[in-house]
């Protein structure tokens, strides 16, 4: 493999935080987002030999945390109504301001933003992780920059080019 | 003005406060899966703590579903202080499932085992603790080169004898099925025919079927084509839950590891994709044969698709014929 090997616990360090912050700003849920982010990182732990040659191993670790807090939160639901029968208890929202500014977001808006302002991952790679185009990104993120009256600025700041298609 | 970067970098810097070591993490995600694997069960009947117990761990290991949690409904904090660990006995065996992967398998293995733990088993792999003959030199990792089945053990069994038993019995049957010696299909070398074995394992649902699906994979070798097989990309992708969408797959290269491509990659997968089983080593070195048609022309049988409940497959050389039965499956609920 031409690749350098990739130190599993320096990446650790480095992605766990960010795993973190950004299901945490798509959830509210400190807690659901630290145990996502450590599933996440666990699955990648045990296979780390497909994992560390993808091209983003980082877009991948993103992917599976959302995907595993979404079905945390599914799981959470049924089993309030199967055996609670009531409806499950509001979790606390995270201490962050970040989660302040996003609340009034839809969850797919709420991701981009994570994903773009958390984790930086580029167009592409935030286009795979939501499993929508690279143009459905920038309408997307346009969108939920003008919901927070923040398009002028963060069209300059971030280069956003005009979406080639809207989904 | 809002400036989302700086919010972004101050709930990045509140999570590093927070970050656990990553000895915690795999430790704490173990202690999950084995709750959520029997203890929970054993708890919903009060028998927490009791011998009983041991016998609950484990009864389940042969499925993959999720096992509603008492511990996720009770609290989600981390629960280790409430529900203490059961006392468990070494069975007199273990069942090692085929069609898992790896680290899958090590997983199952270490719920019905007391004494051996998953990091245990993967570190036997990782520090070359065990061999086989099958494995070529420059093999990453053991996938496919253990043997599925019910492997007797005791209190003394050790992690690095448990994987080489498998090993080894793996190897004894390899050989008994002519891997190591003799004419192969397409003259493929012993490992690439232990890829074909798992692709069986992962494909197939009948004993039947086995080697009509090695015979499908082989013809389209000869032709050529992409397998098309979606275990072959999830297995790349490292995630058994992954959705393969268009989306995802018409940039395979950020999501999948290389060499898995399903859809427009040739060949096989660099390696094995499961723990196979002995009827898929079988299969695979003794595939079904081409049917003869009418006029004594070989059918190449390309795709295949559900058929019915039962788990069999229908297979084709006709791409229309594929593309009608699939809508069949479809309506019927056979495919997803």
């Amino acid at each position: 493999m031409d690749r350098e090997p990739v130190d599993f616990e320096r990446w650790y360090e480095r992605h766990h935080p960010r795993l973190v912050a950004s299901v945490g700003a798509v959830f509210a849920d400190d807690e659901l987002a630290a145990d996502a982010a450590d599933e996440a990182i666990v699955r990648a732990y045990e296979r780390w030999d497909r994992v560390s040659v993808m091209a983003s191993p980082e877009g991948w670790a993103y992917r599976v945390a959302i995907n595993v807090a979404r079905r945390r939160l599914r799981r959470r639901g049924l089993e309030h109504r199967l055996l609670l029968r009531s409806r499950p208890e509001p979790s606390p929202a995270p201490a962050g301001e970040l989660w302040q500014v996003v609340a009034g977001l839809g969850e797919r808006q709420r991701l981009a933003i994570a994903l773009r302002h958390v984790g930086h991952l580029p167009e592409a790679e935030i286009a795979a992780v939501m499993g929508i185009t690279r143009g459905g990104v920038s309408s997307t993120l346009r969108a939920a920059y003008r919901n927070l009256r923040l398009a002028t600025e963060a069209d300059r700041d971030h280069g956003l080019q005009p979406a080639e298609e809207v989904t | 003005m809002i400036d989302l970067d700086e919010l972004a970098a101050a709930e990045v810097r509140r999570a590093e406060d927070r970050r656990p070591p990553l000895s915690n993490v795999v430790a704490r995600a173990a202690r999950r899966r084995r709750r959520r694997r029997g203890v929970a069960v054993g708890v919903a009947l009060g028998l927490t703590g009791l011998i009983g117990a041991a016998v609950v761990t484990g009864a389940d290991s042969g499925d993959r579903q999720e096992v509603v949690s008492v511990d996720e409904v009770t609290t989600t904090a981390e629960p280790t202080s409430r529900i203490p660990e059961p006392i468990r006995v070494m069975p007199p065996s273990v069942s090692a499932p085929g069609g898992r992967w790896l680290d899958e398998l090590f997983a199952e293995l270490a719920a019905q085992l007391p004494t051996i733990s998953e990091a245990e088993l993967r570190a036997v792999v990782d520090r070359g603790a065990i061999d086989s003959r099958y494995r070529p030199a420059g093999t990453v990792g053991f996938e496919g080169l253990l043997l599925s089945g019910e492997y007797d053990i005791d209190e003394a069994t050790t992690a690095a004898e448990l994987l080489q038993a498998m090993s080894d019995r793996f190897t004894a049957a390899a050989d008994e099925l002519g891997y190591g010696a003799g004419p192969t299909p397409l003259d493929l070398a012993p490992y690439e025919l232990v890829i074909v074995a798992s692709i069986v394992e992962a494909e197939a649902s009948t004993e039947a079927d086995r080697p009509r699906i090695a015979r499908v994979v082989y013809n389209r070798l000869e032709a050529e084509l992409a397998l098309g097989i979606d275990a072959i990309c999830i297995y790349g992708s490292g995630d058994r839950d992954i959705e393969l969408t268009a989306e995802l797959l018409s940039d395979y290269g950020s999501f999948f590891a290389a060499g898995y491509d399903c859809r427009s990659g040739v060949g096989l997968p660099p390696t094995p994709i499961a723990t196979p089983s002995r009827a898929s080593l079988a299969a695979a070195i003794d595939p079904t044969p081409k049917p003869v048609a009418d006029d004594g022309s070989e059918i190449a049988w390309l795709y295949y698709v559900p058929l019915d409940r039962e788990g069999n497959q229908f297979f084709t050389d006709d791409l229309d014929e594929f593309v009608d039965q699939r809508r069949r499956a479809f309506d019927e609920g056979l495919l997803p």
